[in-house]
């Protein structure tokens, strides 16, 4: 069975789908039906499409609410239950207003003026595994989804997996991965991610391993954060984390 | 979840980085087949731009890089469906080759990418090694065995890729209003 893959330009990084099918064309369509899968989630998530369920919550005025669509709905609830479980450290809300938003009955209410949201430490890895599902109902013997360090396979064979050095440039390759997702993300001076509430000269790398990307992309902001308090949280999620202190210098 | 691990994990800084690693996805010709599946035929066309197109281009708030394009036109029998470019964008350490599809009507039709290469820094800075990958997308690809990264930090190249749509946009635009789509 060969290997099929292609790359295109999502959710503000490279997303590339990969995977092996009895049949070519059912793979190529497979590879096809996820993009088109990605297009609709970005639309419905992202704070930079008009349309999105984010964007009109960004948009409503304190004391109003929206309905939202399951796929909102399924990331703001473990958005929630993050935030509860960390005190408050898990923040979907930029600092804009942690406790401004209130889920209930698949309504997002706003508490708080001027809280506005955005899933960009959360969304990525909730697409991940939705394309993953849809490759698997596909009939695909293997599939593998990396959106720019927010990584999930499945099937038999294990996946060589790779840390870029954040300062010199390269990879190195730290291991394998089979049937399980993997983050990295990287904080530093140069770095365009940005993470509410870090202590200012942050200069981390960290790697979340777990059985789905969404968790393993939302777990890892909070071990960038520092991870006092957090093993119980990883332990009970099944998950594994590493942190790699940068010193430019070397 | 199965995971092994290097043993080296626990200290990555000590671990020599790997060697150059490259990824390619597809040829131009194969990106404009995919954009343009019911096309027949397509036709590449090299294009020089002159000052006054430049000025044109620049005009619209849109660098254009280079006066040198080649355009990959799409056509089903006599009529023109649209057309591709291929180009390429430089990143943190990484350089993106992709491809850009527009249609007759000049709307984005599609949006590729071509190869996707990771380097060191000081590879990054030397024109021997962006050099060996020009044009590579339309030639021969080179195997590199059939890695998948996990890559962290794409996010920088990708607002390049989006600056490069749009100069691509525009530059197809110049193109039609200079006479040259058909």
């Amino acid at each position: 069975m060969q290997l099929q893959r292609r790359a295109q330009p999502w959710l503000g990084t490279l997303l590339e789908i990969s995977l092996r099918h009895a049949d070519a064309a059912a793979g190529a369509a497979a590879l096809q039906a996820g993009f088109a899968l990605v297009a609709r989630l970005q639309g419905e998530l992202s704070r930079f499409e008009p349309d999105s369920d984010i964007a009109r919550f960004n948009a409503l005025p304190p004391g109003q609410d929206l309905t939202l669509r399951p796929a909102a709905q399924h990331v703001l609830a473990v958005a929630a239950w993050l935030r509860n479980r960390s005190g408050g450290a898990f923040d979907i809300s930029q600092g804009s207003g942690c406790r401004g938003w209130t889920l209930a009955r698949g309504r997002l209410c706003k508490t708080e003026a001027g809280t506005h949201l955005d899933l960009g430490g959360i969304a990525k890895g909730y697409v991940v595994d939705r394309l993953i599902a849809q490759l698997r109902r596909a009939g695909c013997a293997w599939g593998a989804v990396n959106a720019g360090g927010d990584l999930r396979v499945f099937g038999p064979l294990p996946l060589p997996l790779y840390l870029r050095d954040e300062h010199h440039g390269g990879l190195r390759e730290i291991g394998s991965l089979a049937d399980g997702a993997f983050a990295s993300s990287y904080y530093g001076p140069d770095s365009r991610s940005r993470l509410t509430g870090a202590a200012p000269g942050l200069d981390v790398q960290v790697a979340v391993a777990a059985p789905s990307a969404l968790w393993a992309d939302a777990l890892c902001k909070l071990v960038a954060l520092g991870l006092e308090g957090q093993s119980a949280l990883l332990d009970r999620l099944r998950a594994l984390a590493w942190t790699w202190h940068v010193d430019p210098a070397v | 979840m199965r995971l092994a691990l290097t043993t080296a994990i626990c200290s990555v800084a000590a671990m020599a980085p790997s060697g150059a690693f490259a990824v390619d996805y597809m040829t131009a010709e194969a990106a404009a087949k995919l954009m343009f599946a019911e096309a027949d035929r397509f036709e590449l066309q090299d294009w020089l731009l002159d000052a006054a197109q430049l000025q044109a281009i620049a005009a619209l708030g849109v660098k254009p890089r280079s006066a040198r394009w080649q355009l990959r036109l799409a056509y089903k029998g006599k009529e023109l469906l649209g057309v591709l470019v291929a180009d390429e964008v430089l990143g943190k350490f990484e350089l993106i080759s992709y491809a850009v599809g527009v249609g007759a009507d000049g709307r984005l039709r599609g949006l590729e990418i071509l190869a996707y290469r990771e380097s060191h820094g000081h590879e990054i800075r030397s024109a021997a090694w962006r050099k060996q990958f020009v044009g590579k997308a339309q030639g021969a690809p080179i195997k590199l065995g059939e890695d998948i990264a996990n890559i962290s930090g794409a996010t920088l190249s990708c607002s390049h890729v989006t600056d490069g749509v749009k100069r691509i946009v525009t530059v197809v635009e110049q193109a039609r209003r200079s006479g040259r789509l058909g």
